[in-house]
């Protein structure tokens, strides 16, 4: 990021254009993370802290749009058919 | 201009040279849903190739944020930009995808970057193409989910960096790195003929004892993946690590490599090979080489802005998250069924997704054992049926390189050793 303000002559100047998003896209997005994780032998406790961290800026965005109660309930889904042999320490 | 055939685009299309295709070809597929933007690919290969002065703004692998990211700077969106203008009455695709590997994504209904001769200034020139200004190439990544610091406090990140503006869109990271073209805008471009396609692999390479540095080979790439020198004055692009994957590096023991950024990939997005071409150019009939399987059996990866006309050989499979007809301009009209198969994969997609990054070699085959059912339930209300099988990956000389599950363990480093490579 600069840390002048931009100068409208500079060609390589961000300028804002509007993509189309569908309201669902949020809902979606949670679910490819779970699944995703979930595949890659994520557990449960493992991808909901995913979700509430907000370091992790999309899933955390869809957890506070979605609310904790969905995204556990997405999660649940997600491990219980992505299950994986429990982590082994080692 | 000759006619060769892209299958692609499913149609005869014009392009400088006669067709001639390598007994083999370079290609990958990137799994887009799973790219992270660690950037571990972008730093491989620049430790590896354009660490050098002069090559400061050089990354061959680049990972950038869909869709407002680009390097250089808005370089697909001014390719597009580019092909709508000498197709004013737009493009479509006509037919269906067809298991037809001279065609399987229908047909290409629009001129390509080889094809728009009323647009090119000067006449000679024989590709449509623009050069990007050198404070495109300057700053890679800008504007995009990077951490960033304080105004006028140079060196040091933000401390809070969940406090900063977010993307209130979807968005997505789309790793590239030089297509090793079937038809290389680069190649067609260039005056001096310094650019040539390697018959044994398709690695597309620039003979910088050749090169003179007009970059008609920079301004020609759609992808923008060939790069000048300022202090050579001669052009550079990506090796696809060729003594890597000839197995002539070091550490291939002989046996033929993945390249760097490949290598690399901690997401495990990635996997490259070599895929047997017919002497049309089309793919060989290969049904046990992966990346046979998830583009011409799954077809769950799809060729990157095919309607440039090149040919590319990187594939991907796409962001299931994101709007469809962002999709289908970016990747054509097989993303729709492209994702439903990675979003239910049948067994044996499900094994081969398994292979990605579980060895540095190249797979040339595969074999699936089944397993046991281990899993029979719903997902988002389908029917979900899981079988432990195991999937089994050759290497050239036929012999196993690895084997693994789909219920494969994990093993999480204990905290001591958490960061001891």
């Amino acid at each position: 990021m600069p840390y002048r303000d931009p100068d409208p002559s500079d060609p390589g100047v961000l300028v804002g254009v509007a993509v189309p998003a569908d309201p669902e896209a949020m809902r979606e997005m949670a679910w490819v993370f779970a699944e995703e994780f979930a595949r890659m032998g994520y557990d449960g406790p493992r991808l909901l802290a995913v979700f509430r961290a907000p370091f992790y800026a999309g899933a955390h965005r869809a957890w506070r749009a979605l609310g904790e109660a969905e995204v556990v309930a997405i999660v649940a889904e997600c491990v219980a058919v992505w299950r994986r042999p429990a982590a082994e320490e080692g | 201009m000759p006619k060769v055939h892209n299958w692609q685009l499913g149609r005869e299309m014009a392009y400088p040279y006669e067709a001639a295709y390598p007994e083999q070809q370079f290609a990958f597929v990137f799994n887009i849903n799973r790219c992270i933007a660690c950037q571990s690919c972008t730093m491989a290969c620049k430790s590896t190739w354009t660490f050098s002065k002069g090559q400061e703004h050089m990354w061959w692998a680049n990972v950038e944020t869909k869709p407002y990211g680009g390097y250089p700077m808005s370089w697909d969106v001014k390719t597009l930009e580019l092909l709508d203008r000498v197709n004013p009455d737009g493009t479509t695709w006509t037919g269906v995808p067809s298991a037809d590997r001279r065609q399987p994504y229908g047909r290409f209904e629009g001129r390509t970057i080889f094809e728009a001769e009323r647009m090119l200034t000067p006449p000679s020139a024989r590709v449509l193409g623009y050069l990007p200004a050198d404070a495109e190439w300057n700053s890679p990544n800008i504007y995009e989910d990077n951490p960033v610091g304080s105004r006028g406090v140079p060196g040091e990140f933000h401390k809070t960096g969940e406090t900063l503006p977010e993307h209130k869109t979807w968005f997505f990271y789309l790793a590239r790195i030089c297509n090793h073209c079937s038809y290389p805008a680069c190649l067609a471009a260039c005056p001096r003929g310094a650019i040539y396609k390697r018959p044994e692999d398709g690695i597309v390479l620039i003979d910088q004892a050749q090169c003179r540095g007009y970059r008609k080979c920079v301004e020609a790439c759609p992808y923008k993946k060939t790069m000048y020198r300022g202090n050579t004055r001669v052009s550079e692009k990506c090796i696809a690590c060729y003594p890597r994957v000839e197995g002539k590096d070091p550490e291939s023991r002989g046996l033929p490599t993945e390249t760097r950024c490949m290598s690399a990939c901690i997401g495990q997005i990635r996997m490259q090979g070599l895929v047997k071409l017919n002497r049309d150019g089309t793919w060989a009939e290969d049904r046990q080489n992966p990346l046979y399987y998830m583009v011409h059996v799954a077809k769950v990866a799809l060729p990157l802005y095919a309607q440039f006309g090149t040919e590319p050989n990187g594939y991907y499979i796409p962001p299931r998250w994101v709007p469809r007809p962002y999709l289908r301009q970016m990747f054509g009209p097989g993303v729709d069924q492209a994702i439903e198969r990675y979003e239910n994969p049948d067994r044996e997609l499900t094994a081969v997704l398994q292979l990605f990054r579980r060895s540095n070699r190249i797979i040339f085959g595969y074999k699936v054992v089944e397993g046991p059912k281990v899993y029979e339930g719903t997902l988002r209300g389908r029917k979900v049926t899981l079988y432990d099988d195991t999937v089994i990956a050759y290497g050239k000389d036929g012999r196993e390189l690895f084997r693994t599950t789909v219920e494969e363990p994990i093993h999480v480093r204990p905290a001591r050793h958490a960061n001891s490579i």
